[in-house]
């Protein structure tokens, strides 16, 4: 019973205490709100808010609410708790009878009044107040009164107000318009996707094609105010009593205004630079890719790499285009394909990382082809894309036949003999019998192998023969003798593919091992033995080298015929392929030898030189003025004119303005491409050339600034000046007779 | 004793003498005939010696005397106090003359010995201690530039070279060239704190008077002082050449480009085949050029030529520029064949010696290689040297009277043009071409004493003209009186006091054309590198130590006082003898 009047009393007083904070809270942000309405700065208000917190919370003193108050003030208000409630906050035991009686009666009236009684505040006044405080403050904004306070100086810098100054120094006695309000706004391209900036500040740093507005309000009366540019002129237009104007920007420069008040007094502001940036085109960069591959036959031919992509406002597309040449020479044909990438593209992203696996064999290629290909990035830049691309890549497969081709071209005629070429038709029929297995019978599989063996087996006997030693050759099939003759004629002629260049040229004479191996002992036993160089058919056509090569080439040649033989094409083909590599190596070697002839030209006659008939020729006469214009001329004429005018004190004159204005011609034209730089000095030299400004340290200041902007002098040999007299021509003339 | 008396007037002694006989018989003649005999020889007396005090008043009666001379202490800038301190306690009485205070010195004749101490006296006043028997005691020099060279005048495109040494530089100071606007060029940075020489380099830009900076500064960037460096850019004048070309060459065609691109008027001649030539007029009207001749020789500074082109002119051609060379000071430049430069007669000059190597690095062009001819020029007395390389003279040229003939063993420097070196293929031409064209003779050459020229001290100047009467006037208009050499009537020398600093200037009146431009420094500019001036000035002046004779006798006027004291006992005995 006890706990519960207490826990009451607790819950009370806690109200209490909120009460109190709350409005204290109340007074504060009213007044935060009020200084914001004068000053729309967030820092001052919330200085204020904590400020008047602090204050009010001293005045209210809302910690100080304890229990004992809470009787007292709840004793007050209630006459049925007989002064007793601080009863209750005492614990049973202390009490005596009578008080234990009351404290019971009183919890019970405690528990009903203190829903009633409500703690002392003056929520409604503070709430008031704030109302107040806002409305005053929307008030005073919305008819300007507060305009007087901040607002205006901070939204315009004072460096950044437009200074006019009159062109004519008399102008200063009429009454002077004074600008009230400038205002520039940027409308950057849509597809930059920049927002509209607007600012006070007259330098102009904008993407090209950026939409520039200017807006200048003048309080009093003008006549017209204009926007000078370098040699242009355009008038702002009288907009709701605000001068506006507009102009998208191409190239950067320079930017004044003048404006003619109503008594015909025209003032010129200072020089403001536009500088354009321009929209770069995309970046690409590829990683993990060399700029040659190359393939053999047998490797997987894939390629994967990842393309980084930037633009500065975002990528409108980029595809990879991948052209596929196949062929070599007049037949060579190309077929170009587009390729994407393999990750989702998004339209409007500046920062890009992109996969691609390319699969050479599902780009149709096969051996010999080629594949190039560069990667393609267009931005969004409008009327006119920026499109990059990337380096050119390379992907080769190696052909298998056709490699060297640099040597090739020393040489209008192949001397080789074409039946070297036979090796190739052997691993085309080789590889086609693989591919038929299935679909023919194993006997006749069977045959086609060893027709294929007895072919290779001919190739192997006529490289031989062209090394000179047919002998081996023939003797190695001896187990076969049987087959050989039952099938002899039509064997060649079926399978040999004599059209193909087994032997058209007649180079090797076609005849039967065994016969040729009679009739070569019958006319010289001694062949294989000798090198006889003096007669070219028994001659080796090879260097040791190439020979050592040759017969390695046999060698495997042997292998080849062996597994065909087995019926084992696939092992045999192996074997082929490395016969037909030797074969080119030979091939190409022996190309080397190439004749060069070069032009001699027949030699001349130094006796007859210049003495020919010159009957006809004439006198030749030529006029040239060659001597280059000075760019800087009035440039360099102003700074010796600076710096008269620094150590004197005259006054600048009529021509020496005009001297100023071509001066800063000049130097405009040279500012163009860095307008940032110059534009301090041009401004000065605009000021000295239409107003009434010096004092030495402005003049030095754009001296200093014309020095800089001017470039070095090349060097140039002029007069230089001599002593004369007659004591030095005297002396001269002893010198030269002492000498002698 | 005789001899020791002397008058000091003794230019007065007759008239004197006289004036005294007449006043003795005057008053002789009075007394006699006004008091009769009485007292009369008192009066005579009396009158003799009043008569003959006043003669002597008039006449300074000397006696010779061993007079004791005495010593006098100057003091000028940046003297040790130690050394004022023992000399004062050395000589106790010793007169100290403050230089300083720029008041005039002292009467310093009669002065045994003088002791200046500090930096000296300035130049201007020098000549008051000539013969007299001084010790100088120098003083010490603050830390600053001492040292100062530069040419003063150039021409746009020049390099300005300044030339300097710096005295203790604190360590981590730098020192910065500025130009007229304040663009800074140039630095040194003094890493260690010792006695440093240095370079300034920069590029001139264009031309006219402008005073450059030399600004220094401490280790933290503060301005410790900054000195005015006046240079004078003066305008570039074109040159006229002709180049006579017996075949065409790469250098003739590269360096005609180069020349006529620059501005100059340039007329060539080539030869195409026998008797037929090309000829090329570039920033100059087209005119016939027939034969060589006086007249077609006087519109040329420079001639350019192979030696071929030389040995095909006729005898009379080769006279007259011959002539044009020795009287009228034109230059000539021989390409070619160093084998054919001996083949030329009276162009003949050079003598070759040959080298083994055919390139080279030119002293002055570090990192650049060129190709030379395998010989050298032989150095000889009258061979002035335009490009070497280490010892061996490359480019040269000899004087022929007035004029110049020179030559080059330097081949296919236009190579450089077309590797890119343009700056060093321009460096090297300009400076062959520039010191063999003909010499601008100026009216009037004129040579300042000094180019340290301060506001309200004097400035000497030596003028050279022909002609007759100068009269030089300075930029107020007043005149400037002139001083005739002696043994050369051309030489003249003025002096003047600027009264203002920055540039002044000196014209004269005869000839507007011939203006001197000079430079007038503030008091307080560059006042290490003057106090080390007139250090070094004093120092040689001061060299000979000369000591007066301590015995000498000196005639000292005996105090008029003594002869008016008599004169008065004269008086008045005359005037008491008629009351006895």
């Amino acid at each position: 019973m006890n706990k519960n009047g207490k826990g009451i009393l607790i819950s009370f007083q806690k109200r209490w205490q909120l009460l109190l904070w709350l409005e204290v809270f109340l007074y504060a942000i009213g007044a935060a709100v009020f200084t914001w309405f004068f000053s729309f700065n967030l820092l001052i208000s919330s200085c204020v808010f904590v400020i008047v917190f602090i204050a009010v919370t001293v005045l209210k003193r809302p910690w100080k609410i304890d229990l004992q108050k809470v009787t007292g003030f709840i004793d007050r208000k209630c006459n049925k708790l007989e002064y007793s409630s601080g009863l209750l906050l005492k614990s049973t035991e202390e009490l005596s009878g009578l008080a234990k009686l009351q404290q019971q009666k009183i919890a019970k009236e405690v528990e009903v009044e203190s829903k009633q009684i409500r703690p002392e505040h003056k929520l409604e006044t503070a709430g008031i107040t704030l109302v107040v405080m806002m409305i005053i403050g929307f008030l005073g904004y919305y008819f300007g009164l507060t305009n007087h306070y901040f607002s205006k100086e901070i939204t315009i810098p004072k460096e950044e107000i437009l200074v006019f100054r009159p062109t004519d120094s008399t102008a200063e006695k009429y009454k002077v318009p004074v600008l009230k309000d400038q205002k520039l706004t940027i409308n950057y391209p849509l597809y930059t996707r920049l927002a509209n900036f607007t600012s006070s500040k007259m330098d102009i740093k904008a993407v090209e094609g950026s939409r520039i507005t200017w807006e200048l309000s003048f309080d009093g009366e003008v006549d017209s105010v204009s926007l000078e540019s370098v040699g242009s002129h355009r008038s702002l237009y009288k907009n709701e009593g605000s001068y506006t104007g507009t102009l998208v920007l191409e190239s950067s420069g320079f930017y004044n205004f003048r404006f003619v008040d109503t008594a015909g007094v025209s003032y010129v502001s200072d020089l403001y630079a536009i500088e354009v940036t321009k929209d770069k085109a995309p970046n690409i960069t590829l990683e993990g890719l060399k700029q040659f591959n190359s393939f053999n036959y047998d490797d997987q031919k894939q390629i994967d790499f990842s393309a980084f992509i930037t633009d500065d406002f975002g990528l409108a597309n980029a595809y990879i285009i991948a052209t596929v040449s196949r062929g070599s020479g007049e037949s060579v044909k190309f077929r170009e394909e587009k390729l994407f990438f393999d990750n989702a593209f998004k339209t409007g992203e500046s920062n890009l990382n992109l996969t691609k696996h390319i699969d050479l064999n599902e780009m149709g290629m096969k051996p010999g082809d080629e594949l190039y290909f560069y990667v393609e990035a267009l931005d969004l830049k409008q009327p006119q894309t920026n499109i990059s691309r990337s380096e050119t890549y390379f992907a080769v497969i190696k052909d298998t036949v056709d490699y060297g081709a640099g040597v090739e071209s020393g040489l209008g005629v192949d001397l080789m003999p074409d039946y070297f070429r036979s090796q190739r038709q052997l691993i085309i029929d080789t590889e086609k019998l693989i591919s038929e297995r299935d679909e023919i019978s194993t006997e006749k599989f069977n045959k086609n192998s060893n027709d294929l063996a007895f072919d290779q087996k001919a190739l192997r006997l006529k490289y031989g023969q062209f090394m000179g030693d047919e002998a081996e050759g023939g003797n190695g099939a001896g187990s076969e003798k049987a087959t050989e003759d039952v099938h002899e004629e039509d064997l060649l002629a079926d399978y040999t593919h004599d059209h193909d260049g087994n032997n058209e040229h007649n180079l090797v004479k076609e005849d039967d091992g065994h016969h040729h191996d009679q009739e070569s002992e019958a006319e010289d036993p001694l062949a294989d033995y000798l090198h006889n160089h003096g007669d070219p058919e028994s001659s080796t056509l090879f260097t040791d080298n190439l020979k050592r090569k040759l017969r390695k080439a046999l060698n495997i040649m042997w292998d080849a015929e062996l597994h065909l033989r087995l019926y084992e094409p696939e092992k045999s083909l192996s074997f082929q392929y490395e016969a037909l590599s030797l074969i080119q190596e030979i091939k190409n070697s022996a190309r080397i030898y190439v004749h060069r002839i070069g032009f001699e030209p027949p030699p001349i006659k130094e006796g007859a030189r210049l003495s020919g008939d010159i009957g006809e020729i004439d006198n030749y006469r030529k006029k040239e003025a060659l001597e280059r214009t000075d760019k800087y001329f009035f440039m360099r004429k102003s700074i010796l004119r600076l710096e008269e005018l620094k150590n004197s004190n005259f006054e600048i004159s009529k021509t020496d303005r005009e001297l100023f204005e071509k001066a800063g011609n000049e130097l405009a034209e040279k500012a163009v491409n860095e307008p940032g730089r110059y534009l301090n000095t041009l401004q000065q030299l605009k000021q000295l050339a239409d107003i009434q400004k010096n004092g030495n340290k402005f003049i030095n200041e754009v001296q200093k600034g014309l020095l800089q902007a001017l470039p070095n002098t090349s060097m140039k040999p002029g007069k230089q000046s001599g002593s004369g007299g007659k004591l030095n021509s005297l002396v001269l003339k002893e010198l030269e007779l002492d000498g002698q | 004793m005789d001899n020791s008396l002397t008058f000091l007037n003794s230019a007065w002694f007759w008239p004197v003498f006289v004036c005294w006989l007449l006043l003795l018989l005057v008053f002789m003649w009075k007394e006699l005939s006004q008091f009769g005999k009485k007292h009369l020889y008192l009066k005579v007396v009396c009158v003799f010696f009043a008569v003959s005090s006043l003669a002597l008043i008039a006449l300074k009666p000397a006696v010779f005397e061993e007079v004791k001379l005495e010593k006098l202490l100057i003091l000028t800038e940046n003297f040790k106090e130690k050394q004022l301190d023992s000399l004062k306690r050395e000589y106790h009485e010793i007169e100290v003359f403050d230089y300083r205070k720029q008041e005039s010195l002292p009467d310093v004749e009669n002065v045994q010995e003088i002791f200046i101490l500090g930096n000296g006296i300035r130049d201007y006043d020098l000549w008051y201690f000539k013969d007299l028997s001084v010790v100088y005691l120098p003083g010490e020099i603050n830390s600053g530039i001492i040292k100062l060279h530069y040419r003063q005048e150039s021409k746009p495109g020049d390099r300005l070279e300044i030339k300097a040494e710096f005295l203790d530089p604190g360590i981590g100071g730098s020192l910065w060239l500025e130009d007229a606007g304040g663009n800074k060029l140039d630095s040194v940075i003094f890493a260690s704190g010792e006695h440093t020489r240095f370079k300034l380099l920069t590029d001139l830009k264009t031309s006219g008077n402008y005073v450059f900076n030399i600004t220094e500064k401490d280790s933290l960037g503060n301005i410790l002082n900054r000195n005015p460096l006046p240079v004078k850019v003066g305008k570039e004048e074109n040159l006229r050449v002709l180049i006579l070309n017996s075949y065409p060459t790469f250098e003739i065609k590269y360096l005609k480009n180069f020349l006529a691109e620059v501005g100059h008027k340039l007329v060539v001649k080539n030869r195409i085949t026998t008797g037929k030539f090309k000829f090329e007029f570039f920033n100059t009207e087209n005119t016939l050029l027939g034969n060589l001749n006086k007249e077609v020789l006087e519109g040329f500074d420079l001639i350019i030529s192979d030696s071929g082109a030389i040995r095909n002119l006729s005898s009379k051609e080769k006279n007259a520029l011959q002539n044009a060379v020795r009287k009228d000071g034109l230059g000539i430049l021989v390409l070619g064949n160093p084998n054919s430069l001996s083949t030329l007669g009276d162009f003949s000059v050079f003598e070759l010696q040959t080298v083994a190597t055919t390139q080279t690095v030119l002293n002055g062009f570090p990192g650049t290689t060129l190709e030379r001819q395998a010989f050298q020029l032989k150095p000889e007395v009258g061979l002035e040297e335009i490009h070497t390389s280490n010892s061996s003279v490359l480019s040269a040229y000899k004087r022929l009277e007035q004029g110049r003939i020179g030559t080059t063993l330097l081949e296919n420097t236009w190579q450089l043009q077309l590797g890119g070196k343009h700056k060093t293929y321009q460096q090297i031409w300009t400076e062959i071409v520039e010191q063999l064209s003909k010499r601008k003779l100026p009216i009037a050459s004129w040579n300042p004493e000094s180019t340290l020229i301060f506001k309200d001290e004097p400035f000497q100047f030596q003028l050279r003209t022909l002609i007759e009467k100068p009269r030089v006037l300075d930029e107020n208009n007043n005149l400037i009186p002139l001083k005739q050499d002696l043994n050369n009537s051309e030489l003249w020398t003025g002096k003047t006091y600027p009264r203002a600093e920055g540039w002044k200037q000196l014209k004269v009146e005869q000839d507007s054309v011939s203006v001197f431009n000079y430079f007038v420094y503030k008091t307080r500019d560059w006042k290490t590198l003057k106090a080390f001036h007139t250090l070094q000035k004093n120092n040689r002046f001061f060299s000979r130590k000369l000591v007066k004779d301590v015995k000498e006798r000196m005639p000292v006027a005996i105090n008029p006082l003594w002869f008016f004291g008599l004169f008065l006992i004269g008086m008045g005995g005359l005037w008491l003898v008629p009351k006895l």
